[in-house]
């Protein structure tokens, strides 16, 4: 029981993740990949739209590492072992992001002005390491490549990572947190802005599903473990293709001026890609290039250790849930949203 | 340089550089509320021009900890993955626990920033008090981790792993109380005195005089109650790491040979290699008396170990001097500072030479809380050395397989002036524009009294 809730919170907190985390990564891609005479008008909505929440859907990822090496210390050392450089890479991002983001809006006065294009290189920088970190990391657990036990640097330490296929996860991972930043925008934009960013999403959207098509051509063509393990059809590949349902039919739903559609679909996909990535693998998730895998159950903390995390994340979600859904009715309510 | 000493010295520059954001994160939203209760209460102008001003310090500063916390929370397995493979089920809850209390800060900052109008006057205030409470709670809890590794318990060692865990018990460490109190005053110290140096300083340039005058007896009294209660909290610390762990003290005391009547040293240059120590002052008894209140009291000396498994002597004796050092002298100053306020008060009521250069006196002392802090930081961790977990495990055993760790220092040693940089420059901008914060607007002010 305590293994279910505890590996069920580890997903949420991913999920949680990819999805807020993404959305608000992908609020600097957009800013990042648009031509420079857009970028300023994306600054300031990007700015409104997630200045008030970031900081909170930041610690998503801390709460994932957290439940992660309290309650599977052996999978979370494996992995901060064979993937250290990409770990570091995110890290890099993540403070990158976090700082310039920041400091472009705090910095008052004529040294304001000088410092901007820094602060805007870094942020952008920041913004695209990390979704492709993230992704190369995530590839990278699936293809059996790792090593515990390696000769030369460049076999332990860079193959397992630098790869094609973790390559085109990192592009989809940036391209699915533009999209979910795009899409979401156009909920609740209007007007002339409304109109450019469906435009944006759309452009977004062909990139995701482009890239999501060159990641499984990729998994396929390198034998990923994971396309062969055990298992029906249904739980490899259910998830993924609702998930790519999701993406294609933003087409159908960026027209109608909706707040709430985006925002459903965007969820319900990202936890469709997520899930089915997770569920690709189970039991396992993580494998080793020499045919080991390690799985869930079986790197799971003590009882005791699960027990008293489990209740600790019930408690703690009790006091939390209803905070976040606070802090989202006041600043992401329709008519509300755009004025700070 | 050695990948293991790379790796201690990325740990701790990350730890130091962290510490300060992260005290900054439990103090300033605390002077914020202050501010801005008293803005609630007589809604004086230049109150609520305070309450913003510490307001964005708090978000600056905030968002540089939050980053540079994560960063730590990754390198704990990046480059202590053996030590992680056995601590993390055992002192998983205070990592937990402290996750959600930090997670309530943020959504209480993000809430309580840009609230302004959106919620009755009252709740809005009340979420900056959760910012600052929230943000103690986490420092609190993240010391029982660091505690457990002075203090490890709540499990049996086989020699190779842990059997028998139990989180609550390594939670609820016995070096956990003292380490905690500890912290949470020195922020307090560290804190107040920064911003009371900021706000003399400017004063001192004849800035806004009444903000300035207001913000400093806001902050005042609080460096002044945590400076004089430091020395009593550093006392019972000191007490307790007598008694559970003897080597740290007998190497931030430099005190070599087992015996009665130990000597309490003032400065000194200890040699290792000798065992004694060149030209310091001794009190006699004096450590025998601190540690355990009796002059005559046994003190172990670190004869008491094998020479690998002292601390490194020289560091954590100069530091622990530093850290008293600087102690003493702000719990004078606050004395001093109460006996002239007792004598005439209020100060800095006029630009006189006397309250000139008691504002200067204000401003050397800033920095040293936070000094004190780093310097009581290299005394816990360079104390326990070489151990990673207190007679467990060595650190040389808990290090990465990665080679190169020299290029972890260099890639986080440039991102933290980076950083550092950032933040300082961007806190300094906001000082200096200052006077552009306007006055509450009318709809403000209307929000304000609506709610009366």
């Amino acid at each position: 029981m305590s293994f279910a809730i505890v590996i069920s919170f580890l997903f949420l907190a991913l999920a949680a993740y990819t999805l807020l985390g993404g959305a608000d990564f992908g609020v600097g891609l957009l800013e990042t990949f648009a031509p420079a005479r857009d970028r300023m008008h994306l600054r300031t909505v990007g700015t409104q739209a997630i200045a008030p929440v970031w900081e909170a859907n930041h610690i998503w990822v801390i709460v994932a590492l957290v439940v992660l090496f309290v309650g599977f210390p052996r999978m979370h050392v494996t992995l901060m072992t064979t993937l250290h450089i990409p770990m570091v890479l995110m890290l890099i991002g993540i403070v990158l992001r976090g700082t310039a983001f920041a400091f472009r809006y705090y910095q008052l006065g004529a040294e304001a002005e000088r410092a901007l294009p820094l602060w805007n290189a870094l942020f952008r920088v920041g913004n695209v390491l990390v979704p492709m970190a993230f992704g190369m990391i995530s590839a990278a657990l699936s293809q059996g490549e790792l090593t515990v036990t390696a000769g030369s640097f460049r076999d332990a330490y860079l193959t397992p990572w630098l790869g094609i296929f973790p390559l085109a996860t990192g592009v989809f991972v940036t391209c699915l947190f533009g999209w979910i930043a795009a899409v979401l925008l156009c909920g609740e934009l209007t007007g002339d802005a409304r109109v450019a960013m469906v435009r944006r999403a759309r452009r977004w959207t062909i990139a995701t599903l482009v890239a999501g098509a060159v990641v499984s051509l990729t998994a396929w063509l390198g034998d990923n473990p994971w396309l062969s393990a055990d298992g029906g059809l249904l739980r490899r590949f259910g998830l993924v293709t609702l998930g790519t349902i999701g993406i294609a039919s933003t087409w159908l739903i960026l027209p109608k001026p909706k707040v709430w559609l985006p925002r459903i679909l965007v969820g319900g996909t990202v936890f469709a890609v997520v899930g089915g990535y997770f569920l690709a693998g189970y039991p396992n998730g993580l494998m080793l290039r020499s045919g080991e895998a390690l799985t869930w159950p079986g790197t799971a903390a003590p009882e005791a250790t699960l027990q008293a995390l489990a209740m600790t994340l019930i408690i703690a979600s009790l006091l939390i849930l209803p905070g976040l859904a606070w802090l989202y009715r006041i600043f992401k309510t329709p008519d509300e949203s755009s004025a700070i | 340089m050695s990948d293991l000493m790379a790796a201690r010295a990325t740990m701790a520059l990350s730890l130091g550089f962290h510490i300060i954001f992260a005290c900054i994160g439990m103090v300033m939203p605390a002077l914020m509320a202050r501010a801005h209760a008293r803005w609630l209460k007589t809604g004086d102008d230049t109150a609520w021009r305070l309450a913003r001003l510490w307001m964005r310090g708090t978000a600056i500063f905030f968002a540089t900890g939050a980053v540079t916390g994560t960063v730590l929370s990754f390198e704990l397995g990046l480059l202590w993955p053996e030590f992680m493979r056995h601590a993390g089920p055992i002192i998983g809850m205070p990592f937990s626990l402290e996750g959600a209390a930090f997670f309530v800060e943020a959504i209480a900052l993000g809430i309580y920033m840009y609230g302004w109008q959106r919620l009755r006057p009252r709740i809005h205030w009340w979420c900056g008090v959760v910012v600052g409470l929230a943000g103690v709670a986490s420092g609190v809890l993240v010391v029982a981790a660091n505690a457990w590794m002075n203090s490890p318990t709540g499990f049996e060692w086989t020699g190779t792993h842990a059997i028998n865990i139990d989180p609550w018990a390594a939670m609820a460490n016995a070096a956990w109380g003292s380490q905690a109190v500890h912290m949470v005053v020195g922020a307090f110290q560290a804190v107040a005195f920064a911003v009371a140096g900021v706000h003399a300083y400017l004063l001192l340039k004849k800035r806004e005089p009444a903000l300035q005058r207001m913000a400093l007896s806001m902050v005042l009294p609080i460096a002044i109650g945590a400076s004089l209660l430091q020395p009593i909290v550093g006392h019972w610390a000191a007490q307790d790491i007598a008694e559970r762990q003897p080597m740290k003290l007998a190497a931030a005391e430099a005190h070599f040979h087992t015996g009665p009547q130990a000597p309490l040293l003032i400065g000194g240059w200890p040699d290792e290699d000798t065992g004694t120590v060149c030209c310091g002052i001794q009190i006699p008894g004096g450590l025998s008396f601190l540690a355990f209140n009796d002059t005559d009291a046994v003190v172990k000396g670190l004869d008491q170990v094998p020479r690998s498994e002292w601390p490194p002597v020289k560091v954590v004796h100069i530091a622990f001097q530093a850290m008293v050092g600087m102690g003493t002298w702000m719990a004078g100053l606050s004395a001093f500072l109460i006996f002239l306020w007792w004598r005439r008060r209020p100060l800095f009521d006029d630009d006189s030479k006397r309250n000139r250069r008691l504002l200067w006196l204000i401003l050397l002392t800033a920095p040293m809380g936070f000094a004190a802090i780093e310097a009581g930081w290299v005394v816990t961790e360079v104390g326990r050395q070489p151990w990673i977990i207190y007679g467990i495990m060595k650190t040389k055993d808990a290090m990465a397989p990665i080679p190169g760790q020299v290029w972890h220092l260099v890639t986080f040693g440039l991102l933290y002036v980076l950083v550092g940089v950032g933040s300082f420059w961007a806190w300094r901008s906001q000082v200096q524009h200052a006077a552009e914060i306007e006055a509450p607007s009318d709809a403000i002010r209307r929000w304000r009294e609506d709610a009366r």
